[in-house]
């Protein structure tokens, strides 16, 4: 299984993504904005980062930004619930950087999951 | 008694006296003092020693003691008031039978003066008695015959006097009479000869004129009043064919004063006599106050005939008894359609009953109504105005009319409406976006924890169908949230065929109402300037901009912002203002302001999101670059001149959606760059999902030339690219789209054909490294929001680069 780190500053979506993630074996780390996130990539040996769009301190776009610069094959999921603009909008910031798979919040848990499992299967 | 020699020199006194005497009644013109110098000569003659005159007064029929000569004051004063004595002197004359008594009676009043004998003489006129000449003697006894028959001759030549000056007065003081009437008229009166010399005139009025009555006859009368020579004529012959029937001309014409100041005139010429000769008589009236409020009223009237309001008036029961031409512009009514009709016919249902009662109310107590209607025209459309009613009062008293102005204010309305309606869009966006966020975790931690609690249940477990219902409730709740935020984002698509002239005209008077009172707003707008492609709300976004910052620019002096919309021909050649701007018609809508200008340095950054000369308070920043990434999302270049203390101008060129109405086709010679453009020959494949990006890419290079082939879904792009690789010469694809991203139809197209030229259009253009970009086929980037300069810019340096 994986270790993952999960970046939001919701700390009940976090706590509940963290059980979700924790009962399909996964290893979670948790980080309430970007800049404890990457001091965190930084620290663990991070598999995956599912992370949130809209945060203080340091957004999930600048997030994802810095986290490429320091490892390019680095594996992100990007999930939003919106705010000044649509979620869609601020995932579609994060696919031109490379996310892959994004999902705005409320995210169905299977595709979550399927998600994380195709993700970690390409390295396996 | 006398001697021989006193009485012949008796008889030459007397004949001298008597030459004398008829000397004075013939020549003399003032009576009394004829009579004074007769009764002089008189007392001259031997045996008289007193002579008076008794007149008759024609208005109390009494008699007066007129003159005397040698009477004392006692008897003087009897002869003046006795009536008694003077009725006997009078009687004396006609010999009446009491005569004698009535002297002996007053016998003693005589003899107090001295006089001892008395001689009476009538004085008769064509009337008859008028008075008389009495004669007193100190001497005892007869008078002499001679003086008697002298004085006889004197009362009758003193009654030929009198008829003589009656008559005389008589026509003095009706003479008298008519020139003081004549002065009192306003009107010029001019007795002309057959000459057109003027005989007489009444030139009491005429001073104001600069003339003098003296110095008027004689003068020719055309000097006076040019061109009645003619009115002259015509009545002159009018009175010879019809044989002197009283007839008259009447003619406008000008009094001349001697200052050369022309006085209008409405001249009455008539045929008359005057001192036994033909003459004209012309009575001028001066007509200037009339004609003042002739042009006044004529005045009026075209004021309301021109006006863009409609007027109606109606008489006090509303009945319609006038409309002007703006009234059948605006509701296709014509006069004679709605005269003797009520207003009512115009009404739509909109308004209820009770509206109209309280302007009725109103206004027939005197009082001005306002309101807005909706009202219905001919052809059944709705519109709106703004009606305002006031009474009309014949001098103040009952109301006789009410006059309604009207203006038509639906396009007023509709904008409104529009902006109120955006207004609100944008406060649901505010609100939905700020909520969403806060909203979706919510229900993510809601939904996330049911599945788990679910997740712990054994299956058949009747706990797992309400956390079921939990989830869908949630899924309900989260696209309803995504529904209010689809809302709440303005459309993107709205795009139209939009006659910027009318949108600028029409947007005119919420851009005035949005500047300040110091700002005077001028515009000059070219007729048939066409159409361009466009959101008009984006049209009506960069005007509100353009001139916001303009009148900032001016403040706090105030100034001119001048609008201006034109069509332009820009030729590739011309060296200019417009770097870059490519060859061919464009719709230019220019703002100029008269403020402080920018420096070189200022100028170049002015397009740069958030850069502000502003404080932060007064704004974002935001205002040039939308307006930029709005003109070229519409395939439209804005340029922006200056100097400092100069004011400045915004140029907005926007690509013509059509030839503009009765212009003939593009010129030849145009048409021709345009066919041998540098993209002359060669096809494009443009690939995004939002269709007017590829219009407006479609247009801008076809501008140059290409051929343009343009899809909306890039798994039909990839086929089309797969029947037939070789067709196109180059893809510009967008890179985020539904199914494809623009990098995955990068890298299927450039397995197929890898040297063909690939853009791919993405706001960050960092995220891609060159080299793996180059592995994916893609040789070129264009940002976005796109520029359309650099769009063609980009096309044909790749399209050169892989020819070599």
């Amino acid at each position: 299984m994986a270790r993952i780190l999960l970046v939001d500053d919701d700390t009940q979506v976090r706590e509940m993504l963290k059980l979700t993630l924790e009962r399909k074996g996964h290893t979670v780390t948790e980080a309430g904005d970007g800049v404890r996130a990457i001091a965190l990539f930084d620290s663990d040996r991070i598999d995956l980062v599912v992370t949130d769009i809209v945060m203080p301190e340091k957004e999930g776009i600048e997030t994802i930004m810095e986290l490429r610069q320091k490892d390019p094959s680095v594996k992100v999921i990007a999930i939003s619930g919106g705010g000044r603009i649509s979620p869609e909008d601020y995932l579609s910031w994060a696919r031109r950087f490379g996310v892959k798979h994004t999902f705005t919040k409320p995210v169905n848990r299977d595709d979550l999951l399927a998600a994380i499992d195709e993700l970690l299967g390409q390295t396996a | 008694m006398l001697n021989t020699e006193d009485k012949e020199d008796a008889v030459v006194r007397l004949l001298q006296s008597q030459s004398d005497i008829l000397h004075q009644i013939v020549r003399n013109p003032d009576s009394l003092q004829m009579l004074e110098e007769i009764l002089e000569m008189l007392l001259d003659q031997p045996g008289l020693d007193a002579v008076w005159v008794l007149f008759v007064d024609d208005a109390d029929r009494k008699n007066h003691l007129l003159v005397s000569r040698g009477l004392g004051e006692t008897l003087k004063a009897s002869l003046e008031e006795d009536d008694r004595l003077q009725a006997c002197l009078m009687g004396a004359t006609e010999r009446e039978p009491d005569w004698d008594l009535c002297l002996r009676e007053h016998k003693a009043a005589f003899l107090a003066a001295g006089l001892k004998e008395i001689i009476a003489q009538p004085i008769r006129n064509d009337k008859g008695l008028v008075g008389a000449l009495v004669g007193a003697s100190r001497t005892e006894g007869p008078f002499n015959p001679a003086v008697q028959m002298f004085l006889e001759q004197v009362a009758v030549g003193l009654g030929g006097r009198v008829s003589r000056q009656r008559t005389e007065s008589t026509l003095r003081n009706t003479r008298h009479n008519l020139d003081n009437l004549l002065e009192t008229l306003d009107d010029f009166i001019f007795i002309v000869d057959g000459d057109g010399a003027i005989v007489f005139t009444n030139a009491g009025n005429l001073r104001g004129l600069g003339l003098h009555q003296m110095d008027l006859p004689g003068r020719p009368i055309d000097e006076l009043l040019p061109g009645v020579a003619d009115l002259m004529g015509e009545v002159d012959h009018i009175a010879t064919v019809s044989e002197g029937m009283h007839c008259f001309l009447n003619q406008r014409l000008d009094l001349v004063g001697a200052d050369g100041r022309h006085t209008p005139v409405e001249v009455r010429a008539y045929q008359g006599r005057w001192d036994d000769s033909n003459v004209n008589y012309l009575i001028c009236r001066d007509i200037s106050v009339q004609l003042g409020t002739e042009l006044e009223r004529d005045r009026l009237v075209k004021a309301v005939n021109q006006t863009r309001d409609s007027v109606i008036i109606t008489d006090a029961e509303g009945t319609i008894t006038y409309t002007n031409p703006a009234f059948t512009r605006l509701t296709g009514y014509s006069t004679q359609e709605v005269v003797g009709r009520n207003p009512r016919l115009l009404n739509s249902g909109t308004q209820k009953v009770e509206y109209y009662k309280q302007m009725w109310e109103t206004i027939s107590r005197g009082r001005d109504w306002t309101g807005r209607m909706v009202n219905r025209r001919k052809n059944g459309d709705l519109f709106t105005e703004v009606v305002s009613i006031s009474p009309l009062r014949e001098d103040g008293e009952e109301i006789t009319h009410f006059v309604a102005v009207k203006r038509d204010i639906t396009h007023e309305v509709a904008l409104e409406e529009r902006l109120r309606q955006s207004q609100k869009l944008e406060t649901i966006g505010t609100l939905t976006g700020g909520l969403a966020h806060d909203f979706n975790n919510i229900l993510y931690a809601l939904l996330g924890y049911a599945e788990l609690a679910k997740d712990d249940l054994e299956p058949g477990n009747p706990a797992i169908l309400p956390l079921d219902e939990v989830i869908r409730a949630g899924d309900r709740m989260s696209r309803l949230v995504n529904r209010m935020l689809t809302l709440g984002r303005r459309k993107s698509d709205a795009v139209e065929e939009v006659r910027i002239k009318s949108l600028v005209e029409l947007n005119l008077d919420l851009v005035k109402a949005a500047l300040p009172g110091n700002i005077v707003v001028e515009t000059d707008f070219q007729s048939g300037v066409g159409s361009v492609l466009a959101d008009p709300d984006c049209i009506h976004h960069v005007l509100l901009n353009l001139c916001t910052n303009s009148s900032e620019a001016m403040q706090p002096d105030g100034g001119t912002l001048t609008l201006s919309v034109d069509r332009y021909e820009h030729a590739v050649s011309e060296s200019g203002p417009w770097r870059n701007l490519s060859a061919g018609a464009w719709v230019r809508l220019s703002v100029t302001d008269t403020g402080r200008g920018m420096d070189p340095s200022v100028l170049e950054r002015i397009f740069d999101p958030y850069f502000t000369t502003r404080n932060a308070e007064d704004g974002s920043g935001l205002g040039l670059a939308t307006v930029q990434g709005i003109m070229e999302s519409l395939g439209g270049r804005i340029f922006a001149s200056s100097r400092r203390g100069e004011g400045a101008t915004i140029t907005c060129f926007f690509p013509p959606a059509d030839q503009p109405q009765g212009e003939p086709a593009r010129k030849p010679e145009v048409a021709a760059s345009k066919d041998l453009g540098p993209g002359a020959g060669r096809q494009v494949l443009v690939v995004d999902d939002e269709e007017m990006i590829i219009g407006v890419m479609k247009r801008a290079l076809a501008r140059s030339g290409f051929q343009v082939t343009g899809l909306t879904d890039s798994l039909a792009a990839l086929d089309l690219f797969r029947s037939d690789p070789h067709r196109f010469d180059l893809l510009i694809t967008d890179q985020t789209m539904p199914g494809l991203s623009g990098i995955e139809l990068a890298t299927n197209v450039s397995s197929l054909r890898s040297e063909l030229p690939i853009i791919l259009m993405t706001g960050y253009s960092g995220f891609l490294e060159e080299d793996s970009a180059r592995e994916r086929g893609i040789t070129g980037f264009l940002p976005k929001p796109l520029r359309i300069g650099q769009l063609v810019e980009e096309v044909l340096t790749l399209l050169d680069a892989a020819e070599k």
